[in-house]
């Protein structure tokens, strides 16, 4: 079932969505290495951390689906 | 009567044969739903098996034993990807040519040896490993002699030799096209004369015959522009250390930062469709800053083995990021009223300290992963942690120790 919808998506132009997982755990890593393995003590938390992937991945999303060429 | 029975088993598996037809018509990557290099989506078409079969024993396989993930660095070598003349492997000795790279395959031929030290000394034991990679093995021997014809054949490489399951045909006979999957039969070749002039066939609307070619999509920037970043980045990071001594931009912090840069381009790319060639980058340089982060001395205490053996003055700490730590302490000569004080750290590698036999030892042993081995207690796999005190008549002194490692294996003996 979540196969054939990622297939679906992709089918339809959307993004990939492995190399977008693989993205967001690099970013993932990258918070994880920069606080020094405690990201949990960043004034934002592990909470707002996946938060903030969420509205960044959300707003990637919605721009691609309402940008000029789709809506041709 | 005498009756002469010939013993040949003419009805039973030909292992030679059946290995060879295997390599003649071994799987292709393809291009298409694939997750990271495409083995077992090609593994998956080629004996018309779903790929998340393959997947799911792969993982098994990789957790139990690790024989999966070295199956999976093999496949990535010597399967030819879709379009590809020949596999890495090949290419690399001069037979064809393969998109992938040389410091692609070199880096794969590198991380075989780290799976391979996996499959003997894996978590569940030597049998695990030898069971995993029989259970795959076999399990690909099964598909290939129940299901070779039922999926999609792979193309012959430039060292594939050609498929080993043609029938044969007496000299002279006429051969029939009544079954030929394999398109052996010489009789159904229609190969195109290299010598014959090129035409180019106008087709009407009304001509079915016409072959559908999808065009090559335009290749995208994102990932030449990603890695460009990425090793301008590293550059950068690593002169501004070096000039202005920044303590706090460590090795993981700098790995950090290009894991960074480089997943950036996967999210850029998931959306422009490009950059999938970033995926195993983002994941090495990624789980790399992740390792050195947990690492006691974060990679900054240099590579190699370190060997000491001191007898006037002992250092504070004997440390090292990857190698081994082998400390003799059997020629110190020991204060009687003051106690010596030094530590060892491997981030990954073995750390051995000899202490004599006439002193007084209060050693704390401790592994993140690994086997540790403290004077008269052993313990092994994670999280370890062993104090011993241990005094002796007529000591000639004392020693307080602190040995740690990482990943890897923690002694501590007598001498």
């Amino acid at each position: 079932m979540w196969r054939s919808s990622v297939a679906d998506l992709e089918r339809r132009g959307g993004p990939r969505l492995v190399t977008l997982l693989f993205g967001i755990g690099g970013l993932f890593a990258m918070a994880y290495a920069l606080s020094d393995g405690s990201m949990a003590d960043l004034p934002f938390g592990v909470t707002g951390l996946v938060a903030g992937g969420a509205i960044l991945v959300g707003l990637l999303i919605l721009m691609w689906t309402v940008r000029p060429s789709a809506r041709k | 009567m005498l009756v002469t029975v010939n013993t040949t088993k003419h009805s039973g598996i030909n292992i030679e044969s059946l290995v060879a037809d295997f390599w003649a018509t071994r799987p292709r990557r393809p291009r298409q739903g694939r997750m990271v290099a495409g083995v077992a989506a090609g593994i998956g078409r080629r004996y018309g098996i779903d790929p998340v079969i393959v997947r799911v024993a792969l993982v098994v396989t990789t957790v139990y034993g690790g024989a999966g993930v070295l199956l999976y660095l093999l496949g990535w070598l010597t399967l030819a990807e879709e379009n590809d003349e020949a596999s890495a492997v090949e290419a690399m000795i001069g037979q064809g040519r393969s998109s992938m790279s040389r410091g692609l395959t070199i880096l794969l031929a590198l991380l075989c040896i780290p799976a391979v030290t996996w499959l003997w000394n894996g978590q569940f034991g030597f049998f695990s490993g030898v069971l995993s990679a029989a259970a795959l093995l076999g399990g690909l021997f099964l598909l290939h002699r129940n299901r070779a014809d039922l999926g999609v054949p792979g193309a012959p490489t430039m060292t594939s030799g050609g498929s080993m399951t043609a029938p044969s045909y007496a000299p002279g006979a006429t051969a029939t096209a009544e079954w030929d999957p394999l398109g052996a039969s010489p009789l159904l070749w229609d190969l195109h004369d290299p010598n014959a002039p090129v035409t180019q066939v106008a087709t009407t609307d009304d001509d079915d015959t016409t072959v559908m070619v999808r065009p090559r999509g335009r290749r995208s920037a994102v990932g030449g522009v990603t890695m460009g970043l990425a090793v301008l980045t590293a550059a950068a990071l690593l002169i501004f250390k070096a000039a202005l001594g920044a303590s706090w931009l460590s090795l993981p912090h700098i790995l950090g930062i290009v894991a960074g840069v480089l997943a950036g381009g996967l999210v850029v790319g998931a959306f422009v469709r490009g950059g999938r060639g970033l995926i195993v980058p983002t994941v090495l340089v990624g789980a790399a800053a992740v390792v050195l982060t947990n690492a006691p001395n974060g990679g900054a205490a240099g590579f190699g083995d370190l060997r000491a053996n001191p007898t006037d003055t002992l250092a504070a700490s004997y440390n090292r990021s990857f190698g081994d730590v082998r400390l003799d302490l059997t020629n110190f000569k020991f204060d009687k009223e003051k106690p010596a004080r030094t530590s060892v750290s491997v981030d990954a590698g073995e750390a051995r300290v000899i202490v004599p036999a006439n002193v007084n030892v209060d050693v704390t042993c401790t592994a993140d992963v690994g086997d540790v081995r403290c004077l008269n207690t052993s313990q092994n796999w994670r999280d370890i942690s062993l104090h011993q005190v241990d005094n002796v008549p007529n000591a000639v002194g004392t020693l307080q120790l602190e040995v740690h490692a990482g990943a890897g294996d923690v002694e501590v003996v007598r001498g």
